[in-house]
Formats: C-alpha cells, structure tokens, sequence
C-alpha cells in the first residue's frame, strides 16, 4: 500500500485532487483484490488435500493433530491458548455438549475425584455411549433437514408418521452408523436397501416438505416441492447455496441454473408413498394372515356396505373431480399416462380420495343411512379379529423407471437436462441405470447417494467435518456452514478441515471417533475465561480458538436441564411428538408444528422449520425473561426443584444451599454465596421461600450459559 | 433496548448486512474502520432509513379473507347490466379457488356516490371512510399471486405465498431498530380469538433472528403472554427475586470475559419488569376521553370489537410502536364464498366508523404525516358468482388504499378490467405495495438487504418497484 500518496500532504496542495486521487487508487486496488477474493472463493471445490501436522513452539501442548494446527496460527499471531478448563466446568461442558443435560451432583463429584489418568477420557466415552448422546445429536441433524410433524401451510396437519424418521435419526446417531450409510439411507433408501425398516424410515428425508393437501394446482405445487428438495439437498449435503441458481446462473458462485436442475434431476422421479409398511417378511405374513380371517368372517357385510357407500363415493368423487383444474381433470383420466402425469395423477387421486371420504356420510343417500349405521356397528364387533395397522412410514419411491423429462428454462429457450454434477468440479455425469437391489426405479437418487459418499467427494466430506466441528465449539472452521460459496465465510483454518475431512474418511465416517478427537484435544479443553486483552482486540470473535467460546443453551437444553434439575424428566425414548408444556419427555420428542410457534421454546430461538437451520441464533429479549421469570412451566419447574431440596433435613439450610448450588450449576456455592442465600431465605420454613431461590437459580446466567 | 447478539458476528458480516460487499470491505479497511465493527451493534437501536423526511410508522388495517373492492371502491356498470350472465368470452376465465367454472356474473347492489373535493367513488358500504376520501390513495390495480388464503395472507405479510421469509414489519424494525425501551416494535392485534391463516408465520422472521418478529396481543388488560407474574406473587417479592437474581448475575459477569451478552441478559429482566407496568397502560382505554371512544365506535355494539383495535393502534403508535397490524375478521371473517350481501354489510359495518375514527383522530392529533396507513385484504373478490349469491377469490385484481405517511391523497392509481376481474393498467403486484410501504417510511426496498445461507435476500424477493404516484 505503500505507493497510495499521502493523503494528508496531497489535500494541502488541492483537496479536491486529493479526494479524487485517494478514490482512483482505491478503486483499483479494490478491483485487484476482488479478482483475488474471487479464486479464493474456489477454495471449497478444490480437491482435499492430506496437508501435515504442522511445526509449534509448545510442542507439549498438542494432544492430538487438531492442536497443532490450532496453535500454529495462535503462535503465528502472537497469541497463547487459555489454560484448561477445571473438572466441574469440563465435565458441564462436555454433557451439555455431548447429551444435551447437566450432570448430576454425583457424576460431578466421581469425576472430581477420579484419580486415573484417563478419567477425562472415560468420561467421554461414557457420554457417547449414553442413549442420551442420539437424542441430542439427532436435533442438530433435524434443523438442517428443517424436519417437522405437520405440513405447514394452511391447515398445517399433523404428519402421523413422520416421528419414525425423527427415531431413525436418533438411533442412527446412537449406533454410530458410519455417515456414508446415513446419507444414502436418506438419499436412496428405496433404492439401495429396500428390505431394511431403517432405510424406509430414512427415506422420511425426502418427505419433510411444506405441503398443502388441499392445493388444486398440482403441477405448481409440485414444482415447489422439487425445488425446496433440491435447495435443502444443496444446503445439507453439499454446503452449497443452490437457491439463486434456480432462476438464473448464480451471480457469485460458479453455479449454473443448468447445475442447479441437473441436481434436481436425480430427484426428478419419485413421488410419495405412504404404503410402505416395517416389520419385515413374517410382520407381514402375519398381517396377511390375520386379515385374511377378518376378511373371510365379513366378506357379506362388507360386501353391503360397500354397495351403499359407492353410490357415496361416487358423488363424493364426481364433485371432487369438479374441482379440479381442468389440465388436471385430463390427466385423472387418462389411460396411458407419462411419468410426470403419473406423478401429479396420484396427488390428485390423494385428493379426490380424501375429499370423497370426508363427505361418506354425507353423501349416503338418506334412506339407507340407518341401514349403513347399522352394518357399520355390525362389522365393528369384528375388530376383535382384525389386525392391527401396519406401522407405516411416509416415504417414496420412482413412478417407474422412467424419469420425467427436467427441463432448464432461459431466456424463453427450453433445454432438457439429465442428472449430473456441478460442472465445475469437471466430473463426467453419470451413467445412470436401475440397481439390482430395486429394479423398479430409475437408480438415480442410488447414482446421487454413491457420489455424495465417495471418500473422496470433497463436500460432502469438508460440509459434515466442519458441521462437527461447529457442533463442539459454537461456530465452523467455516462459520457459514451450509454455504462453502463465493458469499460464505473463508475457512478459518483450512489445512485442519481438510485433515479432519481425511481423518473422518479414514475413521470409516465415525462421528463417534471424531467426536472422541475433537473433545480430547487441548485445544477444546481450554477454559473459557480469558482477560487477554490482546486477544480481544485480534480476534474478539474467537475465531482462532484462544479460549473456549462459551454458549447459551439452546431452547431443547434449557427446557431438558429445568426438567432434569427439578428431577421431573421423563426419559422414555421414541414415539410419536408431545406436548412442549404438558409432557416432561425430552425436548426432541417436543411435537413440532410449523404453524404453532408461540411457546417458551421457540423464544429462545428454536428454528423456522421452513428453511435449512445450519445454526441457532441467539437472541436475548424481555419476552424470554418474561417467559422464564412469569410463565407458569418455568415456575412449576421451580417448585419440583424445591421439593428436592425440601427432603433434605430442616434446619440444614446450608445443605440445602448447597444442594441447590450442586444440582443446578454443578459445583459447590462459595461462602459469599452460602450467606448471600441465607439473607435471601428469611423463612427457612416457609417452602416459599426455597421456590424463589430455586426459581432465581433457573433464571441465572450461570445456568443458561455454559463455559 | 434489546440487546442482541447475532451470530455470526463477523466483520464481514457485517459489512455485507450494511451493504457494502467486497468492495466495502477493502475500502473500510483502507480507511482503518476496522474498530468501528468490534463491538456487535444493538440490533434494535433506532437507525435512519436511507431517505430523510419519511413517515416513521405504519398501520396495516387487514380485511382477513378478502373484502369485495367491486361493492367498494371500484363500480363497475357493466357487472350490473351483464348480471346473471355468464362471462363473456373476452375476458380470460381463470382458475378459480373453489372450481366453480361459468357461474353467472354477480351485479353489486350497492349505490355509488363520489365524495370528497376529489370526488372518489365510494359505495354506502363505507360512509365513514368516504369521508376522508381526499387523504386517500385508492389502487384498484393490485394483483398478487396465491389463490388461496394461507399463502395469500402469507403473501400480502411476506412477500412470498411459501412460509420462511420475514413478514414485512420484520423487515421494518430490522430496517429503523424500535422507537421505545418498553413494548415491543411490531404487534399484531386481532379483532377475535380466532388466528389468522397460516398463524405466526404472518409476522414472524423466517430466516432472521427472532428479535424482529411481532408479538400478537391477547385482548384484556395483559396483551402480552406471560406479562403479568403468576397469582400469589407479589410485587415485592418479585423485586427481591429480581434483585437477587441481578447480584448473582453481576458476581458471574465479574468473573467472566464475555460482558455485552451477558449484560445484555441483565437489561432484559429489566425490561421485562418495566414492560410489566408499561403494556398494561398501553392497551388501558378507560384513560381515553368519552368523545374520542365514541369516535371510534365503542359505544356501539357492532363497531365496539374494530374500534378498540383501531384505538389501540393509536396508543401503541402514540408510544413508539414501529408497525401495527389490525385484523378486522381474523380467521378469514371476509371471505364470502356465500351469502355476500348479508355477511359484507355487517363486516363493512363493523370497521367503518372505527377506521373513520382512526384517520380523523391521527388527523387531528398531527400524527398522520408520521403515520402510513395502508387498508386492504390478501386479495379481491370475483365478478362471477359462487354458489348463487357469493363471490370467490380473486388475486387477479382488487383494490387497496394507502394514507398518511407522504401519501398523496385524493387519487385513484390503476385500473381493473370492465368487470373487476382483472387488473390491466399500472398493474400493481404485492412487492410493489410492500416497496411503496417501505419507502413511505424511508427504505429502499433493493438496499435493505439480510444475508442469509450464502444469498442477500431482500423484502421483496428481489422484485417490485414503488408506486410512484402514491407519493407524487
């Protein structure tokens, strides 16, 4: 920069030159380090590199690789990482982290106190193998996914089913299957693995878009979907924003609008199915069997309920089709149908079919209704003998093995395109034929599934390495981490995210193995209070790790550890949604309704369940003060927490300080603290008063942020 | 204030929400601005929008389920002389919400007169209103694009009929912070329980932060949920809890390194003890003079649900509530799919005189300068008649009319077809209200920008320009 003329001395002489000089320069300097930010901005397709751990002065604080590549740049910029952190904040720290809750007072104190030089290490393999370990887990999944139990749009109905992906995912976590099977049990569980329950659950991925059932336009409609199905695949899998290059090449980053239809078209074939049933072979035979004696007992009487309500369905069904726009109308009634025609021929048949049954009764002429009410009471004596339902899931399959046609429109010019990869990575697209394992299907999502799990697909790998990282400490090697692109954040420390990606490869896709790296390296065992006033003033962002960020809890942390503590929490696992205030369940069972948004919960920032959420935000408002310090669930968790302390003996009112302390912050009160909340019980007797320290405690930022 | 921290907070970020791109950046650092962007900004501090002298406020009035502009502000003579006719085929048929294809057309019984110096035609279903015709700004051209009401209510708030974009008073305080320490900056009030369609996402955030969201009030005397401590609390020991909370919270500040957040904790527990005193006072009406109540209709039973709202909006705008929306008929009340004649005249009936009361009020207290109010449904309704005697949706043309805020009154913008059916000159779509809204209040709909996975997104999705004449 040194060339740019001084401006001070240059304004002396003519302040306009100056100005106008100072502007030229900067303009061109500006142009220079655009062109720069621009190749920069590749970096996210560049193949991954297996770079070497590099060199540091201490060396004696580098516990694993991750620790070298963190202190190398601290080093490089003259900064120190912090000190560790002391038992009771680790053992907080990583249970908030690893599942989601407090530890209790015993756990604190046996960790304390464990004289073995792998306790830190034990205490981390415990957590991972705690069932609690899924249920936290499978929620930072289910935000980028924007997983949800309802439809959205205007009626907003429940989905039944849809609980069965969220249990998939949780226990999916829970057993460690490798990522590379998680992302093809999602993308192409039809496809790959069509005989296994946990891949036709897995499949509920390419359901969990809004949907309007009662939506007559079914082209548009379906347009929509692809679209969202194909922005979501581009956040979650790829790290990449696809939502720009859907009307135009996208403005920044080197993706075409043929790019963006390209990808959608691997998805360009399926269409939902609900009948689509768990339990494998001898489930079904059952079934089938049972069925069949229900059948055969009622074959007359249903044989005469059938016959009336035809005549019902068949009014039902004439003024449903009415209804229908009439390019739909056509293609209900055709014979012959394309694949595309299929696609919105069952939507539409889904319509008509629910309309028509919504009005059955209705539609019964009046003189058979008795008889009707009659043989339907008849037949219902005979539930004894009929199976259960099936459990079912909502999943998808391939109209056939046809694909429709995708076209990528521009400038009024059509042009038809086939499955393919961004054409900047220089792949050559795919040959694309049905697997052996479901010859039904057209083999393209199975096609889209093995190359986003190719160990060397640099996105795949570098967008979930860094989700992992960003899951640890707050925030990505790549802060923006559902977007790698030209708009997206530089990676912090991009030699360590290619390692991690390699490593993450190498470890079979563990995230229990990465999980174990990151948390036992110095670098995440730093405490997290640091008055460097340097540092603050270099990186007050803590991009370079000079100390532990600290976080707020999340919504499904805090409304978890109020339970927990109060010794409410019911930890049963599984099962369809329930109710935020009502049940004492964990909160990842919490039932989510996009159009129900009002609760204590989505005040502390739960997401929008819309859009792909790749990071909470953080918000602190009066509303959540209120909520936490007037609303009733808050103060009723107060009052079990109280109870607690109440079975402890009468007059040990320090106990019960303590007690308070241990359970809802982790470590003992300092004196200071002891008599600050003697002062504050006046009536050690009055259980009042015990509720109001309880309630203050919750309310703390102590308990709500974790170091 | 609200205090917030976003993440992530990033230099970058920052600049990129200002803005300023790359080249914004490069040149911040040139100019050594690096420090400016250390310490995060309050996310609701009152900022100044990017045009001076501009409206600071906007009342949203909301016919849910979509007022009939052909009985209201747009006669049409040939809708009566081709009444009980089909439509003629020179006009375009178009999908229509329920599927009723070549129903007969649906003459209006309404009589006409022009008001004002201006001499706008205003039906007898709005007496009141008619008189204040000379502020208004009438646009019989509007035209969205949702058929049905979830997504067209999720339009006409959002910009988009899918959910997941913030509603346009999101983008509001986002855009000019809040005016007030003690409310929050956008609330939605509602003339009965029912919610509107599509529910919160009518005034959420969708992909930004939930501090710029609205907050719908519940009617009584504690709008806000949660306002007022539970039963047995008394104020005292209230304030000790506080108290001691404030103390444990300090002691944990002392010792930790991340202050503004933390602090930023401490000043919303107060706000919070404030906002318990100061709501209740602002939803409290008794404290308004008998003339004023009965200017707004509370004295009568049919307009007494409306004009409390109307009168409510007044107080909050009064105490530096940055946008108000008022639903008349919440839950799609508007929609006459049948019985039009009969279910209209009452709706008309119950907001005309409280939304007369409210111009003449902010009129005479010199607030409507500051204040734009805007007045419409998610759409229109159809010329063609539906199940005998109602009328559908109609997205493809329908009036609705803006005042205060710089508008220019006494005006008709855009025309529809000779039936009412579709809009065909100066053509104006959902963005381009939301652009003309926002610019009345000094936002450039292109420059308010957010950045969200990797894209700058925008009000209105990229799209729309201001009516100019509105404001000519």
């Amino acid at each position: 920069m040194s060339f740019i003329p001084d401006r001070t001395v240059l304004s002396n002489i003519a302040p306009w030159l100056a100005s106008l000089t100072f502007l030229s320069v900067s303009i061109q300097l500006v142009q220079a380090e655009e062109v720069a930010l621009q190749e920069e901005a590749l970096w996210a397709f560049k193949p991954l590199s297996n770079p070497n751990r590099p060199e540091v002065e201490t060396e004696e604080w580098v516990r694993n690789p991750i620790d070298a590549f963190i202190l190398s740049k601290l080093e490089k910029s003259g900064l120190e990482p912090t000190s560790e952190a002391d038992r009771q904040t680790l053992i907080r720290r990583a249970s908030f982290d690893l599942i989601g809750l407090p530890p209790t007072p015993d756990e604190v104190a046996d960790f304390v106190n464990d004289p073995r030089s792998d306790a830190y290490e034990r205490l981390i393999d415990r957590l991972l193998d705690s069932p609690r370990y899924g249920e936290r887990y499978a929620r930072h999944w289910l935000d980028l996914v924007r997983y949800a139990d309802s439809d959205g749009y205007k009626a907003d109905q429940l989905r039944p089913n849809a609980w069965r992906y969220r249990d998939y995912v949780i226990e999916s976590f829970n057993e460690d299957k490798p990522y590379s099977r998680f992302v093809e049990e999602q993308i192409a569980g039809d496809e790959l693995y069509p005989d296994s329950d946990a891949a036709k659950m897995a499949t509920g991925y390419l359901r969990l878009w809004p949907y309007e059932d009662n939506q007559p336009d079914m082209g548009r409609h379906w347009e929509a979907i692809l679209n969202d199905m194909t922005d979501v695949t581009g956040d979650v899998f790829l790290g990449l924003s696809m939502k720009c290059a859907r009307c135009h090449d996208h403005k920044f980053d080197p993706i075409s609008q043929k790019d963006y239809y390209k990808l959608q078209s691997f998805f360009a074939a399926l269409s939902p199915w609900e009948e689509v049933y768990l339990g494998g072979e001898d489930a079904e035979k059952a079934y089938q069997k049972q069925l069949s004696r229900w059948e055969e007992a009622t074959v007359e009487l249903r044989a005469e309920i059938e016959f009336i309500e035809s005549a019902s369905l068949k009014i039902g069904w004439d003024a449903a089709f009415a209804k229908l726009p009439p390019y739909v109308q056509d293609i209900v009634l055709k014979n012959e149908r394309t694949p595309y025609e299929e696609q919105l021929a069952r939507f539409a048949e889904k319509m008509i079919g629910w309309r028509s049954n919504k009005d059955l009764q209705k539609n019964i002429a009046k003189e058979d209704l008795e008889e009707w009410k009659a043989l339907t009471s008849q037949l219902a004596e005979y539930d004894k003998i009929r199976p259960m339902e099936r459990e079912r899931v909502a999943s998808v399959r391939d109209v056939g093995k046809r694909a429709p046609k995708v076209f990528v429109e521009s400038k009024g010019k059509k042009a038809e395109v086939d499955p393919g990869y961004l054409a900047i990575l220089g792949l050559e697209d795919p040959e694309i034929e049905p697997v052996p394992e479901n010859p039904n299907t057209t083999g393209r999502r199975a096609a889209l599934a093995d190359w986003l799990t190719e160990g060397s697909n640099q996105l795949t790998t570098r967008v979930m390495a860094n989700r992992l990282w960003q899951w640890h400490f707050g925030q990505g090697i790549v802060a923006s981490s559902n977007d790698f692109g030209y708009l997206g954040d530089r990676p912090s420390h991009p030699e360590l995210l290619d390692w991690l990606a390699v490593r993450f490869v190498e470890e079979g896709w563990s995230l229990k193995a990465m999980h174990r790296l990151i948390m036992t390296s110095s670098t995440y065992r730093q405490g997290s209070v640091n008055h460097n006033k340097l540092a603050e003033r270099v990186d007050a962002d803590t991009r370079l790790l000079w100390r532990m960020p600290v976080r707020r809890m999340d919504a499904e942390q805090l409304r978890d550890s109020m339970l927990f503590v109060g010794g409410d929490m019911d930890l049963a696992m599984g099962g369809p949604g329930v109710s935020e205030e009502d049940s004492s369940r964990r909160s990842i069972y919490v039932l989510n309704k996009r159009n129900k948004l009002r609760t204590m919960m989505n005040k502390f920032d739960t997401p929008d369940l819309h859009n792909s959420c790749h990071m909470r935000d953080v918000t602190t408002t009066a509303l959540q003060a209120l909520s936490l310090m007037n609303g009733e669930w808050s103060l009723t968790r107060a009052e079990s927490f109280a109870e607690r302390l109440l079975k402890i003996e009468s007059d040990g009112v320090e106990k019960r300080i303590v007690a308070a302390y241990e359970i809802a912050l982790g470590r003992t009160p300092e004196v200071e603290e002891i008599q600050l909340a003697q002062s504050f019980i006046e009536e050690p007797s009055s259980p009042d008063s015990w509720v109001d320290l309880c309630h203050v405690l919750l309310n703390t930022n102590e308990f709500i942020y974790i170091n | 204030m609200i205090p917030h921290r976003e993440a992530p907070v990033s230099r970058r970020d920052f600049i990129m929400r200002a803005g300023g791109g790359f080249s914004g950046l490069a040149l911040a650092g040139m100019l050594g601005l690096d420090k400016a962007f250390a310490a995060p900004p309050n996310p609701l501090r009152a900022k100044v929008g990017h045009y001076s002298g501009a409206a600071k406020q906007v009342i949203f009035l909301f016919m849910e389920g979509g007022p009939s502009h052909l009985d209201l502000f747009d006669p049409k003579p040939l809708l009566n002389e081709l009444h009980g006719e089909t439509l003629p085929k020179s006009f375009k048929e178009p999908i229509t919400a329920m599927g009723e294809q070549g129903s007969p057309l649906l003459g209006s019984p309404r009589k006409w007169k022009r008001h004002g110096q201006s001499g706008l035609w205003v039906s007898d279903w709005f007496p009141h209103i008619a008189k204040h015709v000379d502020d208004l700004a009438v646009v019989r051209s509007c035209w969205a694009d949702g058929l049905n009401h979830v997504g067209s209510v999720c339009q006409m708030n959002t910009g988009s009929i899918l959910g997941g974009r913030p509603s346009l008073g999101a983008w509001t305080v986002y855009g000019l912070g809040s005016l007030n320490d003690n409310l929050p900056s956008y609330v939605v009030l509602t003339d009965r329980e029912k919610m509107p369609l599509g529910g919160v996402r009518n005034w959420g955030t969708g992909f930004m932060p939930a501090t710029y969201q609205g907050t719908l009030f519940q009617n009584g005397s504690t709008p806000i949920q949660n306002l007022v401590p539970p039963e047995g609390m008394t104020d005292s020991r209230q304030r000790k809890k506080l108290d001691m909370l404030a103390k444990l919270n300090r002691k944990h500040s002392e010792k930790n390194a991340f202050d503004d957040e933390l602090e930023a904790r401490i000043n919303a527990y107060e706000m919070a003890y404030r906002m318990q005193s100061e709501a209740p006072e602002a939803v409290d009406l008794s404290q308004e003079s008998e003339s004023t109540r009965s200017l707004y209709g509370l004295d009568q039973k049919e307009t007494e649900g409306y004009g409390r709202q109307c009168l409510l909006a007044r107080r909050l705008v009064e105490r530096g509530v940055r946008f108000v929306q008022v639903y008349s008929g919440s839950g799609s009340a508007w929609d006459t799919h049948a019985n039009h004649e009969e279910r209209s005249t009452a709706l008309c009936r119950s907001v005309d005189q409280p939304i007369s009361g409210l111009l003449s009020d902010l009129k005479q207290r010199g607030m409507l300068e500051d204040t734009l109010v805007v007045w419409g449904g998610e759409f229109g309704r159809t010329p063609m008649s539906e199940k005998g005697n109602g009328r559908d949706h109609n997205p493809f043309g329908f009036t609705m009319w803006m005042a205060g805020g710089g508008v220019q009154g006494g005006q008709t913008i855009g025309s529809t077809d000779e039936l009412g059916l579709w809009a065909v000159s100066e053509r104006a779509h959902v963005h381009d209200i939301h652009a003309s809204i926002l610019h009345s209040i000094g936002l450039d709909h292109m420059a308010l920008e957010f950045k969200t996975g990797g894209r700058l997104e925008r009000p209105t999705v990229n799209t729309g320009n201001v009516i100019r004449k509105l404001f000519a």
